[in-house]
């Protein structure tokens, strides 16, 4: 926790504001290490769940009275503009807030990252009615932000999605399948795009926000994932039969939202780096306690210089990619473009997080194999770090692209 | 119905230890301060009774130097309607009783008041000394380790813990009352954005001591120094290998041999 108050001391905050980021770290740091991390284990265990016979899906017990908690305490609130029932707080703080969630629980922290980039998206692109209907929403929390991006055969070239949105009157209606969506069938608000026009490529591609008070039984939850790792998390395919989007749900342009999404993403791309340094930091402390409490050859293990060199490995790394998340938030905080400067963030500390709860298993030895040792389920969880939101590939195509252009000019 | 609440700053637990920086103005970084945990169970309790009632003010009251900010803003944070520092810039008094003059006489010159709400404890140095001495100074009537409160005929009705059970208590007010950590105010409320917000826009008052009427200055006792214990030799030996019956044998035999006093088991 120090480490991240301090990091905050060297941006220019002024002090009032910097006293605001210092409490609000204080709540969430002690929401999160007082009462989400000891369900993450029995979350794990349980999983989401779905009914098919319902097509209804639910979060693992007690997750939702957690939820409940971040309402109460304003959580979701922290980047929505004043005029919105928010805060207009930093992006900062809202990652740090992120880094601190991953901390307890990677599965809990995923309510973040995609509410911010639906705040985001509705407020920079939204209709007047949709922002007035839709942020006040989200802010407190009513409304779980998900994203509709992935398709069957759109997965790293999302511009090869092939749901359709046909225009009848004042209302568009969208037929497609979408795949991993996180909070897909619990969610109040779901960005997505589709075809407007098919001759037009990625160019005839709109963006909507779809209802599902509105859309009804036109979209479905199909079944949800099993995944290796984040159990706790629900992750859906949906399938949508000519499900209604009102005309003031379409965000900017017609055929302009394949620009739009992807000009986004660089955003909640740093809330990924935040998630990886929190379960990384979690890997580095359970293993700096256990190298203490374990000894062999007479003395802790935390002792041997094999050891203790890994774990300065581990929290060199876990700082470094710690600034870097950070510093591309207070970039965009500033208003600054931070399109390659959140890929570099996004890949850098994901890539970490692979290598330090790897060596977080290491340190543990056999016991680290065993589910009953939190790091196995750190080791599990973070592998999707490097795969969502843009695959580590994704993220090298946009930096080295981005290099060349500069190089270019 | 006005209630006043008695809050601490203390070192955190999660700061390092350091002999020579027992008191929270010893340290020049505010991360390492934090509320005495137990006051927030009182915070709880006034907030809660303040909601039932529908009406009412919540004060916090703290000693300390500017490193109390912190606590004082954290208490209207939590939702506490206003709060007054009383400067103790060097913790120049730091004796239990020279504090709870101080504050008897803070609470005096508020003035209006129907109930002083204390935290069971300090989580430092855990005397629960406080309420007691306040109410003897203030001549109040005082319960401790106050689980649940109601109210009846202009008196506050308590449960309090005693030893083996809970004693109900008819209390006139105004009264003092040192709140415990279980029964209805066992979890107390977080902050939240909209409070901190608020918080960090409120100007909390500070007082002088010597403000305060008080005779006494110098503390009647001095802490006069403070060391860590010496580290301790003694190996730790574990018996979990074997026969659990053969293993309390093994036991019984190495405490014999440290000479230790067995009573029946000889």
């Amino acid at each position: 926790m120090k480490q991240l108050t301090k990091i905050f001391k060297t941006f220019n905050f002024d002090k009032e504001a910097q006293e605001q980021n210092e409490m609000i770290l204080d709540m969430v740091y002690e929401l999160a290490m007082n009462e989400i991390i000891e369900k993450e284990q029995d979350w794990d265990e349980e999983g989401a769940h779905f009914d098919p016979s319902t097509k209804k899906v639910s979060y693992p017990s007690g997750m939702m009275d957690l939820y409940k908690k971040c309402q109460q305490n304003d959580l979701f609130s922290i980047i929505v503009p004043e005029k919105y029932d928010g805060f207009g707080l930093s992006y900062t703080l809202w990652n740090a807030v992120i880094e601190l969630m991953a901390r307890a629980s990677l599965a809990f922290s995923m309510f973040f990252p995609s509410q911010g980039l639906n705040i985001e998206i509705i407020n920079n692109f939204g209709t007047p009615e949709a922002k007035e209907k839709y942020l006040p929403l989200l802010a407190s929390g009513d409304a779980i932000g998900a994203m509709a991006f992935s398709e069957p055969n759109a997965g790293s070239d999302i511009s090869a999605v092939t749901t359709k949105a046909e225009k009848e009157g004042d209302s568009y209606y969208l037929t497609g399948n979408k795949i991993w969506l996180s909070h897909g069938g619990a969610a109040g608000t779901y960005i997505t795009f589709a075809v407007t026009d098919k001759t037009a490529g990625p160019k005839g591609l709109s963006a909507f926000i779809v209802d599902p008070k509105i859309a009804g039984s036109n979209m479905e939850v199909v079944g949800i994932e099993h995944k290796m790792g984040l159990h706790g998390s629900i992750t859906s395919s949906m399938s949508l039969d000519r499900a209604e989007v009102p005309k003031e749900n379409l965000l900017g342009k017609e055929n302009d939202g394949f620009r739009l999404i992807l000009g986004s993403l660089a955003s909640s791309r740093i809330g990924i780096a935040a998630q990886a340094v929190g379960i990384s930091e979690t890997a580095l402390q359970e293993s700096i306690n256990y190298s203490l409490q374990r000894s062999q050859f007479g003395r802790p293990i935390g002792k041997h210089q094999a050891i203790s060199f890994m774990l300065a490995d581990m929290a060199t790394r876990v700082h470094q990619s710690r600034l870097l998340y950070l510093n591309t938030a207070q970039m965009k905080h500033v208003g600054a473009n931070t399109q390659i400067e959140s890929s570099m963030a996004k890949y850098w500390a994901t890539e970490m997080a692979q290598k330090v709860t790897y060596d977080a298993v290491q340190i543990h030895g056999g016991y680290g194999y065993s589910q009953d040792y939190a790091v196995s389920r750190l080791f599990r969880d973070a592998r999707v770090l490097t795969i969502y939101e843009g695959t580590s590939e994704m993220q090298k195509t946009i930096i080295s692209r981005g290099a060349l252009s500069r190089a270019q000019k | 119905m006005n209630i006043l609440v008695f809050v601490k700053a203390t070192i955190d637990r999660n700061a390092p230890l350091d002999p020579d920086e027992i008191f929270p103005g010893d340290r020049d970084d505010k991360s390492d301060v934090m509320t005495n945990n137990y006051d927030k169970n009182a915070i709880e309790a006034a907030l809660r009774i303040i909601e039932e009632k529908g009406e009412g003010k919540v004060t916090a009251v703290c000693l300390g130097s500017d490193m109390a900010d912190k606590v004082v803003k954290e208490a209207i944070a939590m939702g506490c309607h206003g709060a007054i520092r009383i400067e103790n810039s060097k913790a120049e008094v730091t004796h239990f009783f020279s504090v709870a003059k101080i504050l008897a006489a803070a609470a005096k010159k508020i003035g209006e008041y129907d109930l002083l709400l204390f935290g069971m404890q300090s989580y430092d140095y855990g005397t629960a000394t406080m309420a007691p001495m306040v109410s003897e100074f203030l001549d109040l009537p005082l319960a401790c380790w106050v689980e649940k409160v109601a109210f009846t005929n202009g008196k506050v009705v308590v449960d309090k813990v005693i030893e083996g059970g809970i004693r109900k208590v008819e209390i006139q007010m105004p009264a003092v009352l040192s709140i415990a950590s279980s029964g209805d105010f066992e979890e107390p409320r977080y902050t939240s954005v909209r409070r901190i917000m608020k918080a960090s826009k409120t100007e909390v008052p500070v007082w002088e001591i010597a403000d305060l009427g008080i005779e006494e200055k110098k503390p009647s006792v001095e802490f006069d120094d403070i060391e860590e214990p010496p580290a301790r030799t003694e190996k730790c030996i574990v018996f979990d290998d074997g026969d659990a019956n053969e293993l309390v044998g093994e036991l019984i035999g190495a405490l014999k041999e440290k000479g230790l006093n067995l009573g029946a088991y000889k």
